[in-house]
């Protein structure tokens, strides 16, 4: 109970701090006047219009007043469309949700078994041909990756839309762009876990005493190894939710990612604050659900 | 054992024996499991394109039948509700790079949307650029006049326009109403600072009839407000929109506008949808629905051209023979080039605005009498040698060899600032021609006290031409080639804006622009006086003091005589350093298009109206 008490308490400060960064960041990438304000704008029009955006306050009340709205649930309005900042994130995180469901499911399904493969085979041809899909995957970038698919897939093979966000068939190349990073990851983690938990004590024991050797593997082994697969499935899961920039914006897909885009090029700071503190949101909330997952599949962290 | 006897003959076991003979039909079992967990997830969330569709804010989607309800109160004279429209369905699609949000309030109307609504063809000005010739016909006006004394104009409105949503016929109280909100004092429309200077007042004399009156002769007042130019036309919203549904409603309602398409959809950042407007009051579109949708990279509007998603994009120069190559595509350049230009910043010289009010700050933050450009403001040895640095610097760039290689040829040098046709064509003099001689401006360094060539950060902003970045890369290394070191740094234009309105920049800046109008450049030079809120790095009395001249002036022939006066001090100075002008390409599917013919005022993606498929 400590433990878990312990890690809310740092949540909660994580957050604190992080709407300290996220303010003062934004404060620094730009007076949000300088771009709505038009060419002719006079000094007293600049003074007003710093009136209705509330810059007329020092900024340590700007900064008071908007921890308190965040207390109380507000996230502000965007400056740009004058809609409430929630709504904004409430429809374009639905979408990145989307894509990181899929792309998630795809780090799973293909990520454990390819590096459980890979580590049981270790040194033939299906490691190595395991282990260069996940450098690939690794190595490339998504920008690059997502424009090859979209040159193969969309303009060679004419099998899929090129972008944007339309039927299902739409999910699949941003899915793959986003996915295969996810996937490699996990491959490497889970193959280099397996092999330091192959090598181990207990193994050579369950195999002089006559364990069936796929016994050994999923029940024995991979369960020994799954802390770090599952830090690392956890955080991915998290990113992929919170948006990618670089895909989103290769795919035209609206989400989170392509909404900070344009936040960060028109100042449109409680939008950028919002996505922000949501992605930290997010990555403390998951980190917090994978403590709770240790506690339950490695004994020693609960008796800790 | 019984565990064990459990666990092997589990699914996962099952999977386990099928790997280690079959691996490939492990791969398959696992690609199916995901196309599963696609469909799942698919089931599970409903249709997508249905759920982009409720990406509409719902005020937008409730706001014109409440309108029409409310309305009728308010005018008293609405129009009957709008007739379905046409059975046939032509539409059309086009990519492009950045869809702001609605802002439909004249007062609220900021530089991006502000340029889109009218070029869409959604809202209307007084005046519009033809199409075939570089003049202006009337739009929403049937006739107009100039006072005898050059000081005001009267307007003729066309009668039996009609706003969309059913917002009742314009008169001239919408006319009056939009140009005034315009102006008002907290507006963040463009364009108010010449609206102002000049004391316009503008009054409805009746129904159909609008006054307008200056305090003083501006030559450039009628173009900038009255024509479809520039993102600062005033565009004609009705009043009793506004009026009924109170700004903060009105700002996101996407009603109004009397242009031949009405907004259907405008998620930012996302899609906007037009419709055919069926009580248009001129010649019906052809095209009835009209798909924009934002696609940033421009590999992927490429992509999206080449297989049929969208009908037409902008090009970049070096693909353009790719494109065209492709059986079903083609190419064509439209409108007016945009300007490259380099601006050497930092020339913060002038104390007072032209009206001799005292600048403040003062000294400027961005003045920097030791940037080899900028020069000590208090001393004439010193300005001449920096006027010779940016002389030196322009006869560095083989303006030629940018078109040739960057462009591809779509494109020409450009020898004066800001300047594009159809008006460089016509004031054209030999003697603004700036020859590339690096050997020459070698000379002029060193005549300046810099032999060894100067060291300089250049920004490079984006977001407007998709060469810019290259094109500013190489201007960057012809300059290095005079022997000092030029780095550049590349940056978004908004990213870049704020220290320039802040009057911070004293570094080179290299800016682009998609494509020109046919307002006259000194329009916006104008606006550089230092008592707005943008300025590119420089405050000088010089051309401002001529530019204010040609605003008094009245006669074409006189204004001609001073512009050129002008563009002489803009070559010999070189305040602003021209660069190329790029032409706009647009790819278009030629399966489909037969022709897209675009306003002669605008170098800017419009006019669908003008669209014929086949």
């Amino acid at each position: 109970m400590n433990f878990l008490a312990r890690r809310v308490m740092t949540g909660a400060l994580t957050l604190l701090g992080v709407t300290f960064l996220v303010f003062g960041l934004s404060r620094i990438q730009g007076d949000p006047r300088s771009i709505l304000i038009s060419d002719d704008a006079s000094f007293d029009q600049w003074q007003e219009m710093g009136k209705q955006l509330g810059l007329d306050q020092p900024v340590y009340k700007q900064y008071q007043i908007y921890v308190v709205n965040l207390i109380q649930g507000e996230l502000g309005t965007s400056t740009l469309q004058k809609k409430p900042v929630a709504g904004i994130l409430l429809e374009r995180g639905r979408n990145s949700a989307l894509l990181a469901v899929t792309a998630f499911s795809l780090t799973i399904l293909v990520g454990v078994p390819l590096g459980v493969l890979s580590a049981v085979k270790t040194g033939g041809i299906y490691d190595y041909a395991i282990r260069m899909f996940a450098v690939l995957g690794q190595a490339l970038p998504s920008y690059w990756v997502g424009l090859l698919l979209i040159l193969i897939f969309a303009v060679g093979l004419d099998w899929l839309p090129a972008s944007r966000m339309s039927d299902w068939t739409s999910l699949v190349l941003p899915t793959l762009a986003i996915g295969w990073l996810g996937v490699s990851g996990q491959i490497r983690i889970i193959r280099s876990s397996m092999l330091d938990a192959l090598d181990s004590e207990y193994v050579q024991l369950a195999r002089a005493k006559g364990v069936a050797e796929r016994t050994i593997i999923w029940k024995h082994v991979l369960r020994n190894a799954i802390v770090s697969p599952v830090t690392f499935a956890s955080l991915t899961f998290a990113s992929m939710l919170t948006g990618s920039i670089v895909v989103e914006t290769v795919f035209a897909w609206p989400g989170l990612g392509l909404l900070s885009v344009n936040a960060l090029n028109n100042s449109d700071y409680p939008i950028l604050q919002g996505v922000i503190l949501l992605a930290a949101l997010i990555y403390v909330l998951f980190s917090f659900v994978t403590d709770v997952v240790y506690m339950m599949i490695d004994p020693r962290i609960r008796i800790q | 054992m019984s565990q064990r006897l459990t666990f092997a003959n589990s699914p996962a076991t099952f999977v386990r024996r099928l790997s280690k003979y079959h691996v490939g039909a492990l791969v398959l079992a696992y690609i199916l499991v995901i196309l599963m967990a696609v469909v799942f997830i698919v089931g599970c969330s409903g249709n997508i394109e249905h759920s982009a569709e409720s990406f509409t804010p719902p005020r937008i989607a409730t706001s014109a039948p409440t309108a029409i309800a409310t309305s009728a109160a308010v005018v008293g004279d609405v129009a009957a509700p709008e007739p379905p429209h046409a059975t046939f369905d032509r539409t059309f699609s086009l990519a492009q790079s950045d869809l702001t949000f609605p802002a439909m309030v004249p007062s609220q109307l900021p530089v991006g949307p502000g340029g889109y609504i009218h070029r869409w063809g959604v809202y209307e000005t007084a005046m519009k650029w033809s199409v075939d010739e570089p003049e202006l016909e009337p739009r929403l006006i049937t006739d107009w006049k100039m006072d005898s004394d050059g000081l005001g104009w009267i307007l003729k409105l066309k009668s039996g326009v009609q706003f969309h949503g059913g917002w009742g016929e314009m008169t001239a109280a919408d006319f009056v109403w939009s140009f005034e909100d315009e102006i008002r004092e907290t507006s963040v429309h463009s364009g108010i600072g010449l609206a102002r200077s000049t004391g316009a007042i503008i009054e409805a004399i009746d129904t159909y009839t609008v006054s307008i009156r200056l305090n003083q002769p501006s030559s450039f007042f009628f173009e900038a407000f009255l024509s479809n130019g520039s993102g600062a036309a005033t565009k004609i919203f009705s009043k009793a929109r506004v009026g009924t549904l109170g700004v903060d409603d009105a700002f996101l309602d996407i009603s109004g506008g009397t242009g031949p398409y009405v907004f259907e959809k405008w998620n930012p950042g996302d899609e906007v949808v037009l419709r055919a407007f069926d009580g248009y009051h001129g010649m019906p579109p052809y095209v009835t629905t009209v798909h924009i949708l934002e696609i940033k990279e421009p590999a992927t509007q490429l992509a999206a051209l080449k297989t049929g998603q969208i009908d037409a994009s902008l090009v970049p120069a070096p693909l353009a023979a790719d494109i065209a190559s492709e059986p079903h595509l083609g190419i064509q350049s439209f409108g007016i080039p945009g300007s490259q230009r380099l601006y050497p910043q930092g020339q913060f010289c002038m104390d007072r605005t032209l009206d001799g009010t005292p600048v403040q700050p003062y000294p400027r933050p961005g003045y920097a009498p030791e940037k080899p450009w900028v020069g000590d403001c208090d001393s004439a040895v010193s300005l001449e040698s920096a006027r010779k640095v940016r002389v030196a610097m322009s006869m560095a760039i083989d303006r030629q060899s940018i078109v040739d290689n960057i462009l591809d040829g779509f494109g020409r040098p450009s020898y004066l600032p800001e300047v594009v046709p159809p008006l460089l064509d016509r004031v054209w003099q030999d003697r603004w021609f700036i020859p590339y001689d690096p050997d020459a401006a070698k000379i002029l360094l060193e005549q300046a006290g810099y032999p060894g060539g100067i060291d300089a950060l250049m920004r490079i902003t984006t977001g407007s031409h998709p060469l810019e970045v290259e094109i500013g890369q190489a201007v960057a290394q012809f300059l290095g080639a005079l022997g000092g070191d030029v780095t550049t740094e590349v940056l978004t234009y908004s990213g870049n804006r704020p220290s320039v309105v802040a009057r911070e920049q004293s570094d080179l800046w290299f800016r682009s622009s998609g494509g020109g109008t046919a307002e006259p450049p000194e329009i916006s030079q104008l606006r550089r006086n230092p008592e707005n809120a943008f300025n590119p790095g420089m405050e000088i009395k010089e051309p401002l003091a001529i530019i204010s001249e040609m605003d008094s002036i009245t006669s074409s022939e006189e204004l001609d005589e001073v512009r050129e006066r002008l563009y002489d001090s803009f070559s010999h100075n070189m305040w602003i350093i021209p660069v190329v002008l790029a032409d706009q390409i647009l790819g278009m599917n030629t399966d489909k298009i037969e022709s897209w013919r675009m306003s002669s005022g605008s170098g800017y993606l419009g006019d669908f109206e003008n669209i014929r498929l086949k």
